[in-house]
């Protein structure tokens, strides 16, 4: 076959997203245990993490660049180089929402949390399924799965709506909680972005089968 | 930018035609249309009829004994094949520009000039020589030595006053035949540029082996290929953002993507 070096090129570049991915998911899971356990250490773990994203996301874009500069790829192939630059921009920025999370968790400090948390865990937990399910989509150019994913981000758009009414009506009971009331809103909000972002990479993956760009509801 | 589908006119249009060299047969039943001023890019790889086709378009096929043509090629409601047409009437119509820049051993000036002599043309040759260079983009570097031998110029120069000599005698079509293949990436951006100016007035095919080439000047590309009995045949023909991000057949994808063994 032809273009050896080419297709292992490209390999290459599917190599790292697999590592990227890992490395978000580890961030989320995370983010939200660091949140549930009080856990500092683990939450600076998580924004130390965010650096090596980078790192990966620099490395990657340069290596499509120069691939697209150098091999000239058409059809299928330069559609698998934009989305590799699509897909790591989106799988970057969850990191950096599960960053953010860790953030808010180093503001809220150690004390207790106003609440249990139910919703939020479960949040984290869709999110996570539907990451894995649209990369496994990506992975597999698996239009099909690609739809389906993005049904659970209604879900997750349920759950977070569920947070931010229960946290109003508490600090509405106790002015005093507003301040870590709000922090978890900005939690939910985060968990529900990470969960958009895996819609994109889903919308993503129906561009790299059939090269039109399509937004699903 | 977006895909079109928009229709023109119809310029050339190839109905099942066949080409033999003998009792080889190059290329079997290609219909196509070629629209009017819109460059339209035939590809494929070497061997598979690209540049056959392309010299049915004006007959120089004629020029190789025991070529046999069937089918028909309609320009202005005739067949250019019926027996009735004179071929160096058709040539005058639709020009050529070949691989390699083919100036004659005269001065720019007479290059220029050589086919509006040889059709008998009566007026002001000043006046077309400089017109048909500055359509070809080269009258600034060459107003002041019309008088120089072709072969003093750079190949790109050279290249484009081939364009200027087709350009003289006014045709509708102009048929390129790999016309960068021989030139440096600046003599190459020169020629694309001109193609870009060019279909404006004229229309153009381009027969090339640079995908991205193709992909940059034209509006439309053919596919073609030929199979075990190295017969050519048309794989698919559509707008060239189609058949460069999302062609319809494998064998096109292979193709240009370079996986084709």
């Amino acid at each position: 076959m032809p273009r050896e070096a080419f297709d292992k090129a490209l390999d290459e570049l599917q190599e790292t997203i697999e590592k990227v991915q890992k490395l978000v998911e580890k961030m989320i899971i995370d983010s939200v245990k660091s949140l549930e356990n009080r856990d500092m250490d683990l939450s600076n773990k998580v924004i130390e993490m965010d650096d090596e994203v980078d790192k990966y996301r620099d490395d990657l874009e340069q290596k499509a660049i120069f691939l697209i500069a150098s091999e000239q790829p058409l059809a299928t192939d330069l559609r698998k180089i934009i989305t590799t630059l699509r897909v790591i921009m989106e799988l970057e920025r969850m990191g950096d929402y599960a960053e953010g999370i860790a953030k808010i968790n180093l503001r809220i400090g150690e004390t207790e949390l106003i609440k249990p948390l139910i919703d939020i865990p479960s949040m984290s937990k869709k999110s996570i399924e539907m990451m894995r399910n649209c990369m496994k989509a990506y992975k597999n150019t698996d239009v099909k799965l690609a739809e389906s994913v993005c049904r659970v981000d209604d879900e997750v758009d349920v759950l977070k709506d569920r947070v931010i009414n229960e946290l109003l009506q508490i600090m509405m009971k106790d002015p005093s909680s507003s301040r870590q009331a709000t922090y978890l809103i900005f939690i939910a909000h985060n968990l529900e972005r990470i969960a958009d972002r895996s819609t994109n990479i889903a919308e993503d993956t129906i561009f790299l089968a059939t090269g039109k760009s399509r937004s699903i509801d | 930018m977006t895909i079109e589908n928009k229709v023109n006119n119809v310029s050339l249009k190839v109905k099942d035609l066949s080409v033999y060299y003998g009792a080889f047969k190059a290329l079997e039943e290609i219909s196509m249309d070629i629209e009017e001023n819109q460059v339209t890019a035939l590809i494929g790889p070497s061997g598979c009829g690209k540049s056959t086709l392309l010299r049915c378009f004006n007959r120089m096929n004629d020029l190789f004994p025991n070529t046999k043509i069937e089918g028909q090629i309609i320009y202005d409601d005739i067949d250019i094949y019926s027996q009735a047409i004179d071929p160096v009437l058709i040539r005058s119509k639709i020009g050529m520009v070949f691989q390699k820049p083919n100036p004659f051993p005269k001065s720019i000036y007479d290059n220029v000039a050589f086919g509006l002599k040889i059709n008998g043309f009566v007026g002001n040759y000043d006046e077309e020589v400089e017109r048909a260079l500055i359509q070809s983009a080269l009258w600034e570097e060459v107003k002041d030595r019309l008088y120089d031998n072709a072969f003093s110029l750079s190949g790109g120069q050279q290249q484009r006053l081939c364009m200027a000599r087709a350009l003289a005698i006014r045709p509708d079509v102009i048929l390129l035949d790999e016309p960068t293949s021989a030139l440096d990436p600046i003599a190459t951006v020169k020629i694309e540029d001109l193609v870009n100016v060019l279909k404006k007035d004229y229309t153009i095919i381009i027969v090339t082996h640079n995908m991205q080439q193709a992909a940059r000047v034209s509006d439309k590309t053919a596919f073609l290929l030929s199979g075990e009995n190295r017969c050519g045949k048309l794989i698919e023909m559509d707008t060239t953002e189609k058949i460069f991000t999302t062609p319809s057949k494998k064998e096109t994808e292979d193709y240009i993507t370079g996986r084709f063994s």
